[in-house]
């Protein structure tokens, strides 16, 4: 399995549930302290194919620096760098094209709901839904024209308002051409009896579209074991 | 206004950008031949994902008296459906089968797909030439070795013919003129047979011992291709392109000046734990820009099931030497086999992306007529889709639901792992 070295870019700026956690707005780290830390893993990268980085914390398009930390990461050797965003930035013209020309090759996009309504309401963003879905096209187009590899995937902050949502957001994610959904179920969701119900239709919802659906934070036997098991690792890089 | 006493379509159905080198051969060698001299010969090499509506326009528009189609797992379904509107609009015509999809089953298919007249089985291009003098002669089809075809209202099968002793006596598709050199998608065939013989593969199981052609026929090819006007890459089909170190030498030393003028061979498949530092350097002498090759499974005991070894070490020490030399390499893996669980195979998975080899690829077991698997697939509890392309369903150790998240779980780790930005040394090719 591939890992990315986690590097905080800052906090804030994704999409979270209004009732549990209400989201704030990005404060971004210093670019010169971002790239110290690229640099610091890059030349200590043992972890096998890469280096590769990814960039968490925040939305990494709010980042005032990202082109040059995508940039500086490239020219210090990084081979995979992976971001998240609430894919709203995709959607404007040139980010997507110019994050890809960069060197970006993985986003992650962070959805509540599989629908504007249920997503909107819950993130408290009127249109979130709507910019997300056209992001994450934006970047599939992208990828298309300039003939590069690239991934697409989605995250899932699993609470009790969410839940319901789960199938509904991974057939959001099928659409859209991601690879795999990661649902990180919070402690409070773990403890709801129709946790199992729902997070199953989760995962059978991704295989049927040929999406994979990886599941954290759950009691083993919630959904078949296969489904712990993530697409790539995220690695501790302090 | 054709004076061709019989007209002949021969017709590939292949991955898209692919042509058929097996209906070059027949040709070449049927054209070759003074008993079939006023006998008109046409190829029609299509894709897989052209529609057998269309296909049959292609075919029909060439008015023959003998439609011959080459039959793989992967364009079974097409060529059937092709058969049966062929036959329909053009009752008269002799609709002929071969391949290996076809020909261990060959009664078998015979009575399941009434349109289909008869079917070459095994190595094809004496008994397909054999069996156009019956055509034209008016004698019976079933009493060509090597033919099973309908008589009398059933279905006869003549014995087995012996496999070709000397291979210089198939002309060469290529050097006949029959199979123009068309760069990227020109293949040279050197050798046939396997030295291996792994259990879902008919190639080691097919042929039998190694037959092959002489290094003065190999030589020529070789130079016809290289030299046509457009060809910048071509590659070989041979199960094992680094057969032997005398071998791979004298390879290296004929292709060695073409690949100093920027020529290019593509995915050659190698045998990569006999691959060490001294290898690779001849492989980049011959011009290789990347490798393919297995570990196909990591897993002891479908290893042992299919007989194939495996080395870690070596493996691994093969791959790092081939890249030092810049030659990107395609590890395979294939999900399904008898004895591996889906530990098994996330192991090979992490192992294969471990190494960084260039390229991971992911394919699902199918269980191939004739194959070892094929004929003893209820002892190992293997179920598969007695349709072609007869993908695996189920094993002793996965049902088909585990296959099915493994195949999707894989192949997003997969993705991941060929997402990046190459730099130098870790996945620049050659060109
Ligand atoms: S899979 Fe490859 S090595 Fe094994 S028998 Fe077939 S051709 Fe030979």
């Amino acid at each position: 399995m591939i890992g990315f070295a986690t590097i905080e870019v800052g906090r804030g700026g994704l999409p979270s549930c209004r009732l549990c956690v209400p989201s704030v707005p990005m404060a971004p780290r210093s670019s010169a302290d971002v790239v110290a830390d690229v640099r610091r893993v890059a030349e200590s990268w043992a972890a096998g194919p890469g280096p590769n980085i990814a960039l968490v914390g925040g939305d990494a398009f709010a980042h005032p620096g990202l082109p040059s930390i995508v940039s500086q990461s490239v020219a210090l050797g990084v081979e995979r760098v992976r971001l998240q965003t609430s894919g709203a930035p995709l959607a404007a013209h040139g980010n997507a094209l110019g994050a890809l020309r960069a060197g970006v090759r993985h986003v992650d996009v962070v959805l509540l709901a599989g629908d504007s309504g249920n997503h909107d309401a819950l993130c408290g963003t009127e249109q979130a839904f709507t910019a997300a879905v056209n992001g994450m096209a934006g970047w599939r187009e992208a990828s298309d024209e300039d003939r590069h590899p690239t991934v697409l995937t989605g995250t899932v902050p699993v609470c009790r308002h969410t839940l319901v949502h789960v199938p509904a957001a991974v057939a959001a994610f099928a659409r859209a051409g991601a690879i795999a959904v990661h649902l990180a179920v919070s402690a409070h969701a773990a403890a709801d009896p129709a946790l199992s119900e729902w997070i199953g239709a989760g995962a059978d919802t991704g295989v049927v579209n040929g999406i994979w659906v990886s599941v954290e934070g759950v009691r083993p036997g919630t959904v078949p074991s296969l489904h712990e098991r993530s697409v790539y690792a995220l690695l501790n890089s302090t | 206004m054709s004076t061709a006493a019989l007209k002949v379509a021969l017709i590939g159905v292949n991955s898209p950008g692919y042509r058929s080198l097996a209906l070059g051969f027949l040709r070449a060698h049927a054209q070759a031949d003074p008993r079939l001299s006023d006998v008109g010969f046409q190829t029609l090499d299509l894709d897989t994902d052209a529609d057998p509506w269309w296909i049959a326009w292609r075919v029909l528009a060439l008015d023959p008296e003998v439609v011959a189609l080459s039959v793989t797992c992967w364009n079974a379904r097409i060529v059937y459906e092709v058969a049966r509107i062929v036959r329909a609009a053009k009752p008269n015509a002799s609709i002929l089968l071969g391949g290996p999809e076809v020909g261990p089953i060959a009664e078998d298919v015979l009575r399941a797909h009434p349109n289909v007249d008869a079917v070459v089985r095994g190595e094809g291009e004496i008994t397909f030439a054999d069996l156009l003098v019956a055509l034209k002669d008016g004698a019976e089809p079933a009493d060509v070795p090597g033919v099973t075809a309908r008589r009398d209202g059933g279905v006869a099968s003549a014995p087995d013919r012996p496999l070709i002793e000397d291979l210089d006596n198939v002309p060469s598709p290529y050097l006949s003129g029959v199979l123009e050199p068309v760069d990227g998608s020109t293949y040279l065939e050197t050798y046939r047979g396997c030295p291996h013989r792994c259990a879902y593969c008919f190639e080691g199981k097919g042929y039998g011992r190694l037959r092959r052609f002489s290094e003065a026929r190999v030589a020529a090819e070789i130079d016809f291709v290289a030299t046509s006007e457009g060809v910048r890459s071509f590659s070989f089909i041979d199960p094992v392109f680094n057969l032997t170190p005398k071998r791979l030498k004298w390879l290296a030393e004929h292709l060695e000046p073409y690949a100093a003028s920027g020529i290019r061979l593509h995915t050659v498949e190698v045998d990569i734990e006999s691959i060490d530092e001294r290898s690779a350097s001849e492989l980049k002498r011959c011009g290789v820009a990347s490798v393919e090759t297995g570990p196909q499974t990591v897993g002891t005991r479908a290893l042992q099931t299919c007989h194939r070894d495996f080395d870690r070490a070596a493996f691994a020490a093969g791959v790092a030497a081939c890249r030092s030399q810049g030659i990107r390499v395609e590890t395979d893996l294939i999900i399904g086999m008898p004895g591996d669980t889906a530990a098994d195979v996330l192991s090979g998975i992490d192992f294969t992306i471990s190494l960084d080899p260039g390229t991971v690829q992911l394919s699902t077991l199918h269980v191939l007529p004739g194959t070892e698997l094929w004929n003893s697939a209820a002892e190992l509890d293997l179920r598969f889709d007695p349709e072609p392309p007869h993908e695996v369903i189920a094993t002793g150790e996965m049902d088909y639901l585990e296959l099915r998240r493994l195949e999707v779980l894989g192949n997003a780790m997969v993705s991941v792992y060929a997402a990046r930005v190459p730099h130098i040394g870790t996945g620049g090719a050659l060109a």
